[in-house]
């Protein structure tokens, strides 16, 4: 791998920082990641005990609506990625091939207008901490070039996620993750608390109930969890009752 | 100890195996690389390139004793001879001063090492040479060259030796990166997991309180202050029903 391009890399991520009178943070890796990938959007996730890929950041609404769709139904490149902790490279979703390989998230990625995902997995020497995300709405393999960019800006995510984290906890990690999105994401587990009170179980089992709505209703997680939190919504209205 | 003999005659040939064995070593320098399989490949050449009968790295524990963790040679009288490498010896010297230590003949030094001394006229090993694995004034470690004939290695040889002991002080730090970048990830997932559990927290005292999440937050907040409490460990307890919702409403203690 070319040193200078990891240099340059770098530095266009500080640059955007620098634009915004920021520190670095994940949302500046994806920004310039879509930017230098010529992707509509690029997504980060991060693995947590609820599920292998907690959404971190995502450059644009599209990418937030898959990553919801990949949270809802526990399936998608990213999933994939972290699991097997391998990049999945999928040049064309609109292919006989992909809508059977990825039934479910195929046709709703591409309803969203998206063609091409590309997942890799964030993490070293058998350590996976997540997944960054490029999607394109045209469809096509990423380049020679385009995949070793896309490594080297899951390594910066890393690199940033590791440093940030080392520093101190709790106030970085907020600067880190801090995106509208994260803001969003943070109501669905508001949400998932809300709904193990009123269901009376324990979280991850009310995480389940809530992906399992959010996916027969076809309403998005963040959706749902508004609605919940406002109270127009409770799970144990008995529609999520089992059998006819 | 007297100089060692330095005219070893044209060294080209061993300076091409030289240079392949680092490049075999550095290759092994990749992701999920085994330390202990590194070094042992380590002692192995420098069997082959410097001339010696055996070769040890040896690194010190948590309670800083000098443990052997690979060898050359698997054979009783070499381990025989280490038995002593925390009492006394150019092991425990190298690795204390951070400089080369050497004996051209180890069953001579009655003096010096009078135990080691014994154990080698038994063990075979005579001539040894200890070199430093350190990280400027940090002593990691020692890699000991024996020989069977007594003697002196030539400086040269033993100028490759440090190249060898260095090597196995770049993959022990390496290995150390490694090991870190694993407790950070740990500490991320945990950092994660707490973000996580606070915010069900929230949601879950929100529905139980009749109040909103903003309130929920503060009162768990002000109860977690008040019963000097981490904010993570009462957001677990109210998950898991071991904190009553109806205690966070209430004052603190003495208020």
């Amino acid at each position: 791998m070319d040193p200078d391009r990891e240099i340059e890399i770098t530095e266009a991520i500080r640059d955007r920082a620098r634009i915004e009178g920021a520190t670095v943070a994940v949302r500046h890796v994806c920004a310039v990641a879509a930017r230098t990938l010529n992707a509509t959007g690029v997504g980060v996730y991060l693995v947590s005990d609820l599920g292998p890929i907690e959404p971190v950041h995502a450059t644009d609404p599209v990418g937030s609506r898959l990553a919801e769709l990949q949270v809802v139904l526990g399936a998608g490149p990213a999933t994939v990625a972290v699991a097997k902790d391998l990049p999945v490279l999928v040049a064309d979703l609109d292919t006989a091939a992909s809508r059977e390989h990825w039934p479910m998230f195929a046709p709703e990625a591409l309803a969203e207008g998206v063609r091409a995902v590309f997942a890799f997995p964030i993490g070293a020497n058998g350590v996976t901490i997540g997944a960054l995300e490029i999607y394109r709405a045209d469809a096509g393999l990423l380049s020679a070039a385009d995949l070793e960019d896309a490594w080297l800006f899951a390594d910066a995510a890393m690199a940033l996620i590791l440093a940030g984290v080392s520093d101190a906890p709790t106030v970085t990690e907020y600067g880190l993750f801090a995106s509208e999105f994260g803001e969003r994401w943070a109501e669905v587990h508001q949400a998932t608390g809300m709904v193990a009170a009123q269901l009376g179980v324990d979280p991850t089992t009310a995480f389940l109930r809530l992906r399992a709505r959010a996916f027969t209703s076809g309403e998005g997680l963040s959706r749902l969890a508004e609605d919940i939190l406002a109270g127009r919504t409770r799970l144990d209205d008995g529609k999520d009752t089992e059998g006819p | 100890m007297t100089q060692g003999d330095n005219a070893g005659g044209p060294s080209t040939a061993r300076d091409g195996r030289l240079a392949a064995t680092f490049v075999e070593l550095a290759d092994t320098l990749v992701a999920g690389f085994d330390i202990i399989d590194m070094l042992h490949t380590l002692t192995e050449r420098c069997v082959e390139l410097l001339d010696v009968t055996a070769a040890a790295v040896l690194l010190p524990d948590r309670r800083s004793a000098l443990q052997l963790v690979a060898s050359s040679s698997e054979q009783p009288r070499l381990l025989d001879l280490m038995r002593l490498r925390n009492q006394e010896g150019p092991f425990l010297d190298a690795y204390h001063s951070g400089e080369p230590a050497a004996s051209a003949d180890l069953a001579a030094e009655v003096f010096r090492w009078p135990r080691l001394a014994e154990a080698a006229r038994d063990s075979g090993y005579v001539g040894t040479q200890a070199l430093p694995l350190r990280l400027r004034d940090q002593p990691l470690g020692v890699l000991g060259l024996f020989s069977a004939d007594a003697g002196a290695l030539a400086t040269d040889t033993v100028a490759v030796g440090q190249s060898m002991a260095d090597i196995a002080t770049i993959s022990i730090l390496h290995t150390r990166a490694f090991q870190r970048r694993e407790q950070v990830a740990e500490q991320l997932h945990n950092t994660l997991n707490a973000r996580i559990t606070i915010e069900q927290a929230k949601g879950f005292l929100a529905e139980k309180l009749r109040v909103p999440v903003g309130e929920a937050f503060a009162l768990m907040r002000a109860h977690a202050h008040a019963h000097h409490l981490a904010l993570t460990e009462l957001a677990r307890g109210v998950l898991t029903s071991q904190v009553d919702p109806a205690d966070l409403r209430s004052s603190p203690p003495g208020g």
